[in-house]
């Protein structure tokens, strides 16, 4: 039975009103893990929820990666919806914590955990924007698990740019924090599914620098970027309540405006 | 009372005795009375037994050892289904009795039982449409512990009526668990649990002169005597389940709509019972053929000794295959979890084997206490005897 002893238990790197994050390693093991500690016993169905919906999740992202490779052979790049939200790697009562859940959450083919931010660090912290292209393919991840959340029968409640990583270099998204998520028996509300889109939008238009609630974006907006920004806008007020829709007329759009080329992630001064 | 459980050859004996040694329903005798005039066993009419009444009582059971009282299986934890029996509902009961067995074995045995610190109690009720004829309203067991459970629930006859009417009548039922209902568990701070069945919404008020009708004319000296402050007269239902959520797990566990009727329909009876409960204690079931494995894992659930993904592996290991078993704890992770294992006393109720002065105490007593009273037990049984000199 997993324990704590089996970890050597590094930095807090996050608290939050049910849990605190602390980086950890399995002992004799180089991968960087994330464990998620319930503050209180009575945070312990919170964090065995968000353990149970992230199993969900990866056995149906296992069921979309299975059918994709069945239909393209050839193609070896897999559709990867399970590098979109962490890994449980476990889950179990901490009997030396009074009893307390602890979830041990990883990151798909990122073993060092630091080199994932949150997308909100970007303005506050390093007090940069994305530029416009650079901020697309964060926007495309996250419809992209919102068609997947959504298809699943869960909404995610917590699209915040402080709950979305990113690796900027390998263009990796994830959503951390699962504790808000809920399942809807007869399926996610369209209400609730624009308000995932809408949230998602709002945080990635605060990266680009500007600003969630008005929507005003004061910088020179480049080529095309005019539509990109009203792409985003559109996105960000409840226009939209399909994920599914929105992720394929979402890349629709950003070929034509800005093509197809893998790019660098870039940033510009705020 | 004994120690007395359900066994598999007890459950068949009450199972060929109802059935006709499988020629018939198990409710088949229940149906026969209620529709030659007889109406309801007096073991399941609401009105009660004429020294017990309309309160339904569960309590512990007791040995006497060595003149101390030894609580033979537990504390007593009281587990009531309210069944819909109307319509397409009306084979509910035939159900819950097949497959009392099995929940049975999840509640009590195997290497994790799901109530192994307890006594379970379980009462099964019914209840039907007021405008139905030559149905019973409302019928409603004694929490038993053996054979008597499956003997009281064949007495129950469900209705297959409705009245077409976009409603049925549980709240008779509500007001029942909630005000009619004296489960001794409450007073080691632990709730017993409740769960109601049905397909449709609820009628909103719960009127008096039904009250007197099912529980007799004194239903209002009934109430107070079992410790409630209740004016006579009409009442709503939803201030009925906001007492039973006091006093109570309740469960509203809703069975969709079938081929007609619809989702929209679906969603207008989740909308009122997620009102009444709040979302967080109403659970869609796939189907009630799968009841009493989403009442034991809610039960499970609720006593924190399954967790989501234990629920999982606990319901494959009593014959469901995987998909199944995740679609049913799927439906029930939204439930407060561990609800009664944060209950102050918890992990201090007394167990098995615990012995106590008087049947009415709460604490037990201390190994000290206890050698105190059996010895003066013994020495006060010698009395009778020679004195030796």
């Amino acid at each position: 039975m997993t324990s704590l002893a089996d970890f050597k238990i590094g930095k807090l790197v996050a608290e939050a009103p049910s849990y605190r994050l602390f980086i950890a390693q399995r002992n004799g093991e180089e991968q960087e893990l994330l464990l998620q500690v319930a503050r209180e016993l009575e945070h312990n169905g919170t964090l065995d929820r968000a353990a149970f919906v992230l199993r969900k999740l990866k056995r149906i992202a296992g069921q979309f990666e299975a059918q994709y490779a069945k239909e393209n052979p050839d193609d070896d790049r897999g559709v990867n919806y399970d590098r979109l939200f962490p890994e449980l790697v476990d889950s179990f009562i901490a009997q030396d914590q009074e009893g307390r859940r602890v979830n041990i959450l990883a990151f798909k083919d990122v073993d060092d955990i630091a080199s994932m931010a949150p997308l909100s660090n970007l303005t506050t912290l390093d007090s940069l924007r994305a530029e416009l292209p650079s901020s697309a393919w964060i926007m495309g991840r996250l419809l992209k698990l919102l068609a997947l959340t959504h298809a699943a029968g869960v909404s995610v409640n917590l699209l915040t740019g402080n709950n979305v990583l990113i690796h900027p270099d390998r263009h990796f998204v994830v959503v951390l924090d699962w504790t808000a998520a809920e399942k809807h028996p007869g399926g996610v509300p369209l209400e609730r599914c624009s308000e995932d889109i809408a949230q998602a939008a709002r945080a990635v238009f605060t990266s680009i620098g500007g600003d969630p609630v008005t929507l005003d974006y004061p910088y020179e907006m480049g080529e095309n970027g005019d539509e990109y920004v009203m792409l985003l806008r559109r996105l960000a007020t409840h226009q939209e309540q399909d994920a599914y829709s929105a992720h394929v007329e979402f890349y629709r759009h950003v070929h034509q405006l800005f093509g197809r080329k893998f790019r660098p992630f870039q940033t510009l001064s705020l | 009372m004994g120690g007395d459980t359900l066994s598999t050859p007890g459950f068949k004996r009450i199972r060929d005795q109802a059935t006709g040694g499988g020629t018939t329903r198990a409710t088949h005798g229940a149906e026969q009375r209620i529709n030659s005039g007889l109406g309801l066993d007096p073991l399941v009419d609401p009105k009660g037994l004429p020294q017990y009444g309309p309160v339904r009582l569960s309590k512990p059971r007791f040995s006497m050892v060595d003149g101390v009282w030894q609580l033979t299986r537990g504390l007593p934890m009281a587990i009531e289904t309210l069944l819909d029996t109307t319509g397409s509902m009306g084979g509910n009961v035939e159900l819950a009795f097949n497959s009392l067995p099995l929940l049975y074995a999840m509640l009590t045995e195997g290497d994790n039982p799901l109530l192994g610190r307890y006594d379970p109690q379980i009462a099964t009720a019914i209840f039907n449409d007021v405008q139905d004829r030559n149905t019973a309203v409302l019928a409603r067991s004694q929490y038993e512990m053996a054979e008597k459970i499956p003997e009281q629930m064949a007495m129950l006859p469900p209705g297959h009526g409705g009245g077409g009417n976009g409603k049925e009548d549980p709240q008779y039922g509500l007001f029942a668990a909630a005000h009619l209902t004296a489960p001794t568990i409450l007073q080691w701070g632990l709730l017993p649990y409740h769960f109601t069945v049905s397909d449709e919404p609820v009628a909103p008020t719960i009127e008096s002169s039904w009250l007197k009708h099912l529980f007799g004319d004194d239903v209002f000296d009934r109430v107070r005597e079992n410790g409630f402050d209740l004016e006579a007269g009409d009442h709503q239902v939803s201030a009925a389940i906001a007492t039973l959520q006091t006093r109570a797990h309740a469960f509203f566990l809703q069975v969709p709509y079938g081929s007609w009727g619809g989702s929209g329909e679906t969603n207008r009876v989740y909308a009122q019972w997620s009102e009444l409960y709040g979302a967080d204690h109403v659970v869609t079931l796939r189907s009630t053929e799968y009841l009493h494995y989403v009442e034991a894992i809610i039960i499970g659930l609720t006593e924190g000794v399954l967790d989501l993904e234990s629920a999982v592996v606990f319901l494959r290991e009593h014959g469901l295959d995987e998909e199944v078993a995740f679609e049913l704890v799927e439906s029930v992770a939204h439930i407060d979890l561990g609800a009664q294992a944060r209950r102050d006393g918890f992990d201090a109720i007394p167990l098995a084997g615990a012995l106590f002065g008087e049947k009415t105490d709460i604490t037990p007593l201390t190994d000290e206490e206890a050698a105190a009273a059996m010895s003066a037990a013994a020495s006060s049984g010698n009395a009778a005897g020679p004195n030796w000199v």
